[in-house]
């Protein structure tokens, strides 16, 4: 009875997806003629939709992997401080690059991920240093609300130091869109995205013996150190790459798996890969509707879309935990 | 908990407090007795009112408000309740490179002791002054330096609101000390109302007549190069701008600005740029008909209604039309960037690296509105503020 009950909310969680993947790429505004065939269609919706899409999914991995990574269902890579830290690197990318001379194209497509990896790992690499240290979990929790002040801080002051149309650039990025993902900037997106499925998949049942203690995974003859440095690896480079293609995306790493550990009712990973993916999905598929569909003439910024529905989510979900 | 009555003392205070800050912000009643205001031709932002024996001078916070930021007078009257008087005027700290160059042009580039940051003015006859060397920068990287402003102590400060903070910080520090002139003219919806500005700067400074002499040669020419494209146009006097891409009534559709990170700010149909569009004989492409401002939309919305443009006009950064395509390879396609007709406003880059568009563009719109008809009638051999982007 419990099993069917899954299946049931499994499978109106991917029709949902389907649905919303549908209603974003169905022609709206003015008519164009031949849309399917359209550069419109091609060339802006396809890349913004898949992106949305893809996007989700990664972030609802990365923050599985982390709150694995951590044992901290609080986890995610806002809370952790990573997206702070991607946040860093494209901001030093943004505002050094024409000072040194950088193409634009070489720089959407590579730097700029490389920075927000390189900011990403940072975060992380502070965060387990730490970790081993501060045994209690709200501490790690204070330490990524700490670091997000500092890297929000650094950023103030390389804007300030900044001209004018480069903190325009910077504060349109802040804002989070899929709009400005190419075709071709999918496939890096895809790439990582891929990377993190199959960590996970891999190591699904790795993983859920790491969420009882590094003992059991010892016991079980696996190093719980392997298993931590795969979870960094996933996790971090969903999650940078996400940021440095589409903006800071909040609330969706830290809501998805637990949408998913909802409908499945455990903790197994190989029971919430399929369903955090479907569910990071639909959040940012539903952002990516209610941003172009709200208001005729204008764009609502997506992450402001997510945290107007994350914030009360989470609320909710944790009056809930501790009803 | 809150108990019920507890609610009630609290939405009771609340809505005394909401009321009596909604009195405070009522409309203003008119000035002293006595007084005529001259109706200005198109700024709504301030206006000038002479009795027998002074002569007023109110600030306004938005168009067509009536709530005043600002009241001053000068005259043979010693005080007159609720305006503050302008007593001497030779110390001035201009905070906008368009009061800066406004002053400039009034002659009195010599009275400046302080400005917001001296990279961005592009008067020359102030940033080839050697004069310049002794005006104090006040906020150079950023918000401005209380503790200098407090020790140069002007006599009159002219500037902007950017944020309510810094314009505390100014109000406390200049209070008993000298007046502030909130000259918001960036608000201004008309290119001439902007520029209308420089007779009010004038009547600050007491150069009333030169002031106002100055601006009706810059509307004089405005509205006749205005004339002049419209005959040529030969639209419907209540034409509106369209959100249509394709050529309205024979005019050219012009698109402005570019997209940063996927979004697209698209000036609205009564902006200070579709107001120069329309005047200067073209249509420009808007996503809403009514409003000052812009619109901020993503790629997919803005392409839609830019892929027909006939010309591109505000590349920014972009001086090549390599450029734009490298910042977004989508608009390769749009028919201005194809007939080559994309224009930037970087011809007067000064050797500090600030722009003349922005400040001579809003004193002098005539100039600019010449510019733009140039684009529009394809006649681009002697442009002063734009250049073509190969």
């Amino acid at each position: 009875m419990q099993l069917s009950r899954q299946h049931l909310f499994s499978f109106w969680v991917g029709f949902g997806l389907i649905g919303l993947i549908l209603i974003d790429l169905w022609p709206s505004g003015e008519a164009v003629a031949d849309y399917w065939q359209s550069e419109i269609f091609l060339e802006l919706r396809l890349p913004r939709v898949l992106s949305a899409l893809i996007g989700g999914i990664a972030l609802g991995w990365s923050g599985l992997m982390m709150q694995t990574l951590f044992r901290n269902p609080l986890a995610g890579p806002f809370l952790i401080g990573i997206t702070p830290g991607a946040t860093f690197g494209v901001a030093l990318t943004t505002y050094l690059g024409s000072s040194l001379g950088l193409n634009e194209t070489l720089s959407h497509i590579a730097i700029q991920p490389l920075a927000a990896l390189g900011g990403a790992f940072l975060v992380l690499s502070i965060q387990l240093a730490l970790h081993r240290k501060l045994s209690q979990m709200h501490s790690l929790l204070l330490v990524g609300l700490v670091l997000g002040y500092f890297f929000g801080a650094a950023v103030d002051i390389i804007t300030q130091t900044a001209q004018a149309q480069q903190v325009k650039q910077f504060v349109m990025w802040g804002m989070g869109s899929f709009d400005r993902v190419l075709l071709r900037e999918l496939i890096p997106l895809l790439g990582a995205t891929i990377m993190g499925g199959l960590i996970l998949t891999y190591h699904r049942h790795a993983f859920n013996t790491y969420l009882l203690g590094d003992i059991h995974v010892e016991s079980a003859g696996k190093s719980a150190k392997t298993l931590r440095n795969w979870l960094i690896v996933g996790s971090a480079t969903m999650a940078a790459i996400v940021t440095a293609f589409c903006g800071p995306i909040s609330f969706v790493g830290l809501i998805a798996p637990h949408i998913s550990r909802k409908i499945q009712g455990t903790e197994a990973h190989q029971k919430n890969i399929f369903t955090t993916a479907m569910a990071g999905g639909i959040l940012t598929l539903a952002a990516d509707i209610i941003a172009n569909n709200t208001l005729e003439n204008s764009t609502l910024p997506v992450n402001a879309i997510l945290s107007i529905i994350g914030a009360p989510l989470v609320i909710w979900m944790l009056a809930r935990k501790s009803g | 908990m809150i108990s019920p009555r507890a609610s009630l003392v609290f939405i009771a205070i609340f809505t005394g407090l909401f009321i009596s800050n909604g009195c405070q912000n009522a409309p203003e009643k008119a000035g002293p007795k006595d007084v005529v205001w001259i109706t200005n031709s198109h700024a709504q932002l301030f206006r000038i009112g002479h009795s027998k024996t002074d002569s007023f001078l109110e600030v306004y916070d938005a168009p067509n408000s009536m709530l005043s930021i600002g009241k001053f007078f000068w005259g043979r009257s010693l005080k007159i309740e609720g305006y503050q008087k302008i007593e001497n005027r030779s110390k001035i700290v201009s905070l906008s490179a368009i009061h800066t160059g406004m002053l400039a042009e009034l002659g009195l580039a010599k009275s400046i002791v302080g400005v917001e940051s001296k990279q961005y003015i592009a008067h020359p006859s102030i940033y080839q002054s050697s004069a310049l060397d002794s005006v104090q920068e006040l906020a150079p990287d950023g918000p401005i330096i209380p503790e200098k402003l407090a020790k140069l102590n002007p006599q009159i400060l002219i500037g902007y609101v950017f944020n309510i903070q810094e314009k505390n910080t100014i109000e406390r520090i200049a209070k008993n000390h000298f007046p502030v002139i909130w000259a918001n003219n960036h608000l201004e919806p008309h290119p001439l109302g902007r520029a209308e500005w420089i007779v009010a700067v004038g009547w600050l400074l007491g150069k009333s007549k030169e002031s106002a002499n100055l601006f009706q040669g810059i509307a004089k020419e405005y509205l006749a190069i205005a004339k002049q494209a419209a005959e040529a146009s030969n639209p419907a006097q209540d034409k509106k701008p369209t959100s249509e891409s394709e050529n309205s009534n024979g005019r050219p559709t012009v698109m402005m600005n570019i997209p940063y990170n996927g979004q697209w700010f698209v000036p609205q149909g009564q902006s200070y740029m579709s107001q120069f569009i329309l005047d200067a004989g073209g249509m420009p492409i808007t996503l809403q008909p009514k409003g000052s401002g812009s619109n901020m939309v993503g790629l997919e919305k803005a392409l839609r209604a830019m892929k027909l443009a006939d010309i591109w006009i505000n590349t920014d950064q972009c001086n090549t039309r390599k450029c734009l395509v490298e910042m977004d390879p989508r608009v390769m396609n749009i028919k201005a960037l194809q007939s080559n007709r994309v224009f930037n406003f970087n011809k007067k880059l000064n050797p500090n690296g600030s722009n003349s568009y922005w400040d001579l563009g809003c004193i002098f719109p005539n100039i600019l509105l010449r510019d733009l008809n140039k684009i529009i009638q394809n006649d681009t051999q002697s442009l002063y503020f734009y250049q073509r982007c190969n």
